[in-house]
């Protein structure tokens, strides 16, 4: 199965520290297993755009769709059995600690 | 008191009887093992639950018809899993049910068993009762697919037990299975360095079931259940395995505190505080099995110098409550001593201030204030406030002590309570008039 791991910020997370992030080895550890299909990190809020279209009317407006203090920071999708091992995957990412990870299922068209 | 899944077919009315409480037997004491094999073929959950019933329909007729098979257990088993590889045939041919079967075909989960003999439906009951209690579901969601799938209960069952409707219900339990389809929750063992943390999660389960019994007398059957799967769960785990202490405490613990259960209430239904209870009452089977599993538990940690968990420390407390013949019997020194042990493992709010209670009993009231303060956000809770209206009170700080009561009783959820809080403020009132006329009552 495919799974898509939203990285969020997370007020109530540990603190960022920077000797303890080890994203580059997660990211080559699942890249040796044929584990990781795509992921990036994403610019922040600031940069965002909402595009809506109603009516016919195209909406364009600044900033992410929900106003929160969490935001998504970037994304990452993954294959896994299934989801016990997508959430060891997840677990083992620095922003489980320093943030909080959602674990979504891909729903194939 | 069990009912079967269906209500019986009048078929044939003279048999239906004898037939159905068969059934009702079966799915009582066998649920789980089913469930457990049917799910292990079928994989979907739902059409594992479609197929079941629609394995308790057809055993009311053909029972009845064919009298009964010598392995009941098993031939719903099969009944079960040739009807939901029927199912599963089907969706993957018609729309509308691939969308709520299809996620399974798809995945190729559904490879159907060999043809399995009506003997051998093997136990799957560990997988079973962990993937009921895993952490991706709701906690609702996890102790109803619990009581369905692992004890049997009907959804009608569940709604009274959990003070919810049979819709509420039956919507909760096929969103859970829809869950474990979609998001992949795999039927199989956790590793295992895992396993300790999935194991906690289903004594949470059984402790809810247990506690949601023990605080209201109309749902106390939820008490027994919890016993009847904390006993279940033991028996699953390895002897050896180190997750079996925990299991063996939490059974311990529900089988002690369950032992008051008749002594709990007076005639009209009034709770009776525990140094107060006839303990002649007492279940004193229980509390003897109680014993045996911690004294096992302790023996083993000794043994391994493991730490022992919260739920052993709980049962060695309430077993101390427990087995006094009287209220005055109360080893207090020993049951302070295992409150401040559990305040270092789990210590919660409400934990503390039974270990203030306990201190204050032990070592004076003095002592008792002191753990007291160390509650966590306790003005907000009434429990705090009685403690030390109480514990102040015993070392003659009676105006503090009315204070306390009175906050106490303002924040009592419960009528009975706010009473009790407020004959013991009046109580204390009137011994400052006695011992002081000239203090205000």
């Amino acid at each position: 199965m495919q799974y898509v791991l939203f990285i969020c910020t997370d007020p109530a997370g540990e603190p960022y520290d920077e000797a303890s992030d080890d994203v580059e080895t997660w990211f080559s550890g699942l890249q040796e297993r044929g584990k990781h299909l795509a992921g990036d990190r994403l610019r922040p809020v600031e940069d965002a755009t909402t595009v809506r279209v109603r009516g016919g009317e195209r909406l364009v407006t600044d900033g992410p769709f929900a106003e929160t203090r969490e935001w998504i920071a970037g994304f990452d999708v993954v294959e896994a059995a299934d989801l016990d091992e997508a959430v060891d995957i997840a677990a083992a990412h620095p922003m489980a600690r320093f943030g909080r990870i959602e674990v979504r299922p891909v729903w194939p068209l | 008191m069990r009912s079967p899944v269906t209500a019986p077919d009048a078929t044939a009315p003279d048999a239906a009887e004898p037939v159905a409480t068969a059934l009702a037997r079966v799915v009582a004491t066998d649920h789980a093992r089913i469930a457990a094999a049917v799910i292990a073929t079928v994989g979907d959950w739902q059409v594992a639950e479609d197929a079941l019933q629609d394995a308790c329909e057809r055993a009311l007729v053909s029972w009845a018809r064919d009298g009964l098979p010598a392995n009941p257990a098993g031939w719903l088993v099969t009944t079960a899993r040739r009807r939901g590889i029927d199912l599963l045939r089907r969706a993957a041919g018609r729309e509308a049910t691939a969308q709520r079967y299809g996620s399974a075909v798809e995945r190729g989960l559904l490879v159907p068993g060999d043809d399995d003999g009506e003997h051998e439906i093997g136990d799957d009951r560990l997988r079973l009762v962990l993937t009921c209690a895993h952490p991706a579901l709701p906690l609702q969601a996890r102790v109803a697919l619990t009581l369905r799938t692992v004890l049997g209960w009907t959804p009608a069952e569940i709604a009274r037990s959990l003070l919810s409707t049979e819709a509420a219900v039956d919507k909760r339990l096929v969103r859970a299975r829809a869950k474990i389809a979609h998001a992949g929750i795999p039927y199989r063992l956790p590793s295992p360095q895992d396993l300790p943390a999935r194991i906690d999660g289903v004594l949470a389960v059984v402790h809810l079931l247990f506690t949601t019994g023990y605080a209201d007398a109309g749902r106390a059957g939820l008490m027994a259940e919890a016993v009847r799967l904390g006993r279940l769960v033991r028996e699953l785990l390895e002897p050896a395995a180190p997750e079996r202490a925990e299991a063996s405490g939490l059974l311990a613990l529900v089988l002690a505190q369950g032992s008051r259960q008749r002594a709990r209430f007076d005639a009209d239904g009034g709770a009776v505080l525990m140094d107060r209870q006839d303990r002649s009452l007492w279940d004193r089977d229980a509390i003897a099995e109680a014993r045996q599993l911690l004294e096992q538990v302790l023996q083993h940690a000794a043994h391994s110098r493991r730490p022992v968990g919260r739920y052993v420390l709980q049962a060695a407390i309430a077993l101390e409550h427990a087995q006094p013949l009287e209220a005055a019997g109360t080893d207090w020194v020993r049951i302070a001593e295992l409150h401040r042990l559990l305040d270092r493992v789990a210590g919660t709010p409400v934990q503390r201030i039974a270990w203030a209670v306990a201190a204050g009993r032990a070592h004076g009231p003095l002592p008792g204030l002191e753990v007291l303060d160390g509650v966590r956000r306790g003005e907000e809770l009434h429990l705090f406030h009685a403690a030390r209206a109480d514990l102040l009170e015993a070392a003659g700080r009676l105006e503090e002590a009315a204070g306390a009561y009175a906050r106490a009783a303002e924040l009592a959820p419960g009528d009975g309570e706010r009473a009790a809080l407020g004959a013991r403020r009046r109580a204390l009132a009137e011994r400052c008039a006695r011992t002081a006329p000239t203090a205000r009552p």
